[in-house]
């Protein structure tokens, strides 16, 4: 090596020196999981963070801290936390951000937004909308983890997986900004000592505009992805109740022109197996025929409504118009928008029952 | 250090032109107590000249006195039909008298002034036992390793590789020590190019003393500002006489217990030769594992203090909390904890490299459980990263030969320094350099990371993974071999069963 690259790389050393970013050692800073805002009047908001203290001793539980202030915005907010924390506050490793309903109401855009624009975040963070106050449901220490982060995050987690379409930030972002679909979230509540899953939140632009409830929300989840898991319930006859587990659920939408007039089919093909029957009778052939059809009619006619909520609150959580669009050339949106409402949408469910258990 | 060489060179020759002459030579010797210089014989007498602690005493008694004296000779000539080995020279030249007698000749001269007489080769030679291999130890497989005499060594590749193209071409090195190096290897197979390559540069070797092979190692490597050992040493002949057959050079020291072989590739520094003593699949995943095993020797400490430095976001939530606990009560930043522990590791190794076996495994005793624990309880390092060091270093002696282990365990130190100042990016910087550096690297002229870059497919059959043997019918191309194939392909996958 000759004398000019060794003057090269003493000058890109020294040049890289000056380059290089304030350490941040991960135990003399404060990691912030999890924070929420409450509408706080005109222009402000109220925030709450929650943050795991890590106890010195080895092996013990994490202990849950809460912190909470109100300003104009997310950053400034952060300033005033500042205050009171002994360690600086980071929020790379959230999870979960929360957002009270009445808040979602005014629009969230610039909250999220902040978010959208630090490269500290994952894009896997959950949005999730609370029916209340967001302080409480933060601040409250649940029997169920040892954080309440923790719980927030698997109760979430093993809700998306059957019962819940998925969601994060990347998809909220994704439908918001994304033409022809309206972006949702699941809605909490604290019930007690506990929080429960009340249903999806349901967004026009950044604003929230109604939800659906929770036993809905399989069937949203049905026509929204394909999936592996959950169990529907049904009324079989009079007062036998059936309860089908889905072992994979395929959807499919089919977009075709009547004249004009864009018509929908969504086509759903579940495989199920009976997994409780509330009777004595031997599942046979002919009553497994019995169940598919009526768990197809009883399917069809709930997602039938579900679709009308939607087009009754002028909603597009399906990403119809997008669909729409994809097979479109020269697709109007704003056309698309007015007519939205009344488009007519069809619902084919196919169930078939594979199996009914061990016993069979 | 050029001129250093040239200096010692010119006295060398200052030397060279007053030779000294035969009584010279004698008084010499005698200033010496172990050279015995006698008088015998009645009619025709002459002086028996010899080092006793080179030469073999039962060889005199037995072999030289006894005939003698049983049939007085009268002159050097007879003496030469009359002793029975071979070998036997009369010469007047000075210096091959001097040479032959310092490697365990005795002189048989009529008198003290005249320089001609005869020289018998009578050679004690002290040698140990071939013994099991220590350092490339297989569980099966021939256990017969190297020994510090040359000719046995030779012996025990030629029983392996019985062929007159086998050629061993010996060189003196050293000003002082005129250690004999053979350089083998077999014509028609092994690339002409690469013989005169090495012979060339043993041959240009200028050093006074040559003790062990690693010498010619360190002094024909083609960079010798690299870390990287680039030629490989062995100590098992059967490795040996494989690489032979590949087209390799392997070159002897005398005095040395480990032979060379050459060109070779960074992948070869990761395959045991006990690769081929299992089947394909193990072998493979062996190889593999022993990869993975250098990847995170060199990486996994750098990447705990980056990471805990500055990319905080990486760590998995649920591994944040433990890692936070066993990192709080400790008063040093990561890089001081890695550090101390990785110097504490080195330490242990050093100190258990210099002690007697013995005392040795106390030492790994009371480092591996004494200090690792205390240290911990005492709060001084985290038990997280406890694990990581140790793990890496037993990953770091996975490597078979034993020179790269070496070089793996060092190159994390300044993957360590640039993870503290640039974090993620500074450990990438830092491999970037190191793989700079070894795509530039060759070994005696080849490059060095071998059928990689070179991408040459033909050639990872037997590299990173090892496939069966019918498929390796070709010579590695890398070498360059004048004949590159090593069976018939069609015949070998062909199998005839007799009761087909």
């Amino acid at each position: 090596m000759n004398n000019i690259k060794k003057a090269f790389v003493i000058i890109f050393l020294s040049i890289l020196n000056g380059c290089s970013i304030q350490p941040r050692i991960l135990e003399d800073i404060q990691l912030v999981t999890s924070f929420g805002y409450d509408y706080a009047g005109k222009d402000k908001i109220k925030a709450t963070i929650n943050m795991p203290i890590t106890p010195v001793v080895e092996n013990a539980p994490p202990g849950n801290q809460v912190l909470t202030a109100i300003g104009h915005t997310s950053k400034n907010i952060r300033q005033i936390l500042q205050s009171r924390s002994p360690k600086p506050l980071y929020i790379g490793r959230t999870t979960v951000v929360l957002y009270s309903k009445t808040l979602a109401e005014h629009g969230i855009l610039s909250l999220i937004n902040t978010l959208q624009r630090d490269p500290e975040l994952g894009r896997d963070l959950t949005l999730a909308v609370v029916d209340g106050k967001v302080e409480p449901l933060l601040s409250f220490h649940y029997p169920w983890a040892e954080v309440t982060t923790k719980y927030m995050e698997q109760l979430l987690e093993q809700n998306e997986l059957q019962n819940i379409p998925k969601t994060n930030i990347h998809d909220f972002l994704f439908r918001y900004y994304g033409k022809g679909a309206d972006p949702f979230m699941p809605l909490l509540k604290k019930k007690g000592n506990e929080i429960k899953i009340k249903g999806m939140a349901l967004f026009k632009g950044d604003r929230y505009v109604g939800y659906i409830p929770y036993r809905k929300s399989f069937i949203m989840k049905l026509l929204f992805e394909n999936f592996k898991s959950g169990i529907y319930e049904f009324k079989l006859k009079k007062e036998n109740h059936v309860a089908i587990e889905n072992l994979a659920s395929k959807v499919d939408y089919d977009v075709q022109y009547r004249g004009n007039q864009p018509h929908i089919t969504i086509n759903v093909n579940l495989q199920g197996k009976i997994s409780e029957f509330q009777s004595t009778e031997l599942i046979g052939n002919q009553l497994i025929k019995s169940v598919e059809k009526q768990a197809d009619r009883t399917i069809t006619r709930e997602a039938k409504n579900l679709v009308h909520t939607f087009q009754d609150l002028n909603v597009d959580p399906l990403g119809l118009g997008h669909k729409v669009n994809n097979v479109t050339p020269h697709f109007n949106f704003s056309r698309w928008n007015k007519a939205y409402a009344d488009v007519p949408i069809d619902i084919n469910v196919k169930i078939k029952v594979v199996q009914s258990g061990i016993t069979e | 250090m050029g001129k250093w060489f040239r200096r010692q060179k010119g006295g060398q020759s200052n030397k060279d032109k007053n030779e000294p002459t035969f009584s010279e030579l004698l008084e010499k010797c005698k200033e010496s107590k172990d050279f015995i210089s006698f008088r015998q014989g009645k009619s025709f007498s002459f002086y028996i000249s010899y080092y006793k602690t080179l030469v073999n005493p039962d060889f005199i008694h037995r072999d030289l006195l006894s005939p003698i004296t049983k049939h007085p000779i009268q002159s050097l000539d007879e003496l030469k039909n009359l002793i029975p080995v071979e070998n036997v020279t009369i010469t007047d030249d000075v210096k091959d008298i001097q040479d032959k007698l310092l490697s365990g000749f005795i002189l048989v001269h009529e008198n003290e002034t005249s320089a001609r007489c005869a020289l018998i080769p009578a050679i004690a030679v002290e040698k140990r036992q071939v013994t099991i291999p220590e350092t490339e130890f297989s569980v099966v497989g021939p256990k017969e390793s190297f020994v510090e005499a040359i000719d046995v060594n030779i012996n025990m590749v030629r029983k392996r590789l019985p062929l007159p193209e086998l050629y061993a071409k010996e060189i003196l090195v050293g000003k002082l020590s005129k250690t004999r190096v053979v350089v083998m290897y077999i014509q028609g197979i092994a690339n002409e190019d690469n013989i005169s390559t090495v012979l060339q540069r043993i041959k240009d070797i200028e050093f006074d003393q040559i003790i062990d092979s690693s010498f010619i190692t360190q002094l024909m490597s083609d960079n010798h500002n690299s870390p990287f050992p680039q030629l490989i040493d062995t100590e098992r002949p059967d490795r040996t006489a494989s690489v032979l057959s590949e087209g390799k050079i392997a070159i002897f020291v005398d005095g040395s217990p480990q032979v060379l072989t050459g060109p070779t590739t960074l992948p070869e520094f990761f395959s045991a030769f006990e690769d081929y003593f299992t089947t394909w699949h193990i072998a493979s995943f062996f190889r593999l594992l022993r990869l993975f095993s250098v990847m995170f020797s060199v990486l996994s400490s750098p990447i705990y203090v980056a990471v805990l430095t500055y990319h905080y976001q990486m760590i998995p939530k649920d591994l944040l909390s433990p890692l936070i606990a066993s990192r709080s009560g400790i008063p040093f930043p990561p890089i001081m904890e890695a550090i101390i522990l990785e110097l504490t590791i080195e330490l242990l190794r050093e100190a258990g490299a210099r002690l007697p076996t013995k005392v040795g495994q106390t030492i790994g005793i009371v480092g591996g459980i004494v200090i690792g624990t205390a240290a911990v309880e005492a709060g001084l390092t985290s038990n997280v990263l406890l694990i990581i060091v140790a793990l890496a270093a037993l990953a770091s002696f996975t490597t078979p030969v034993y020179q790269m282990s070496n070089t793996i365990r060092i190159i994390r130190f300044p993957f360590l320094l640039a993870a503290q100042f640039w974090g993620i990016v500074g450990v990438s910087m830092c491999f970037g350099f190191f793989l700079s550096h070894l795509l530039k690297l060759t070994s005696l002229g080849r490059p060095y990371v071998g059928p990689v870059y070179p991408l040459r497919l033909k050639d990872l059959k037997d590299s990173l993974y090892r496939l069966p043997f019918e498929k390796l019918s070709r010579r590695p191309m890398q070498l360059l071999p004048e004949d590159p194939i090593r069976f018939n392909k069609t015949r070998a996958e062909k199998k005839q069963d007799i009761d087909e």
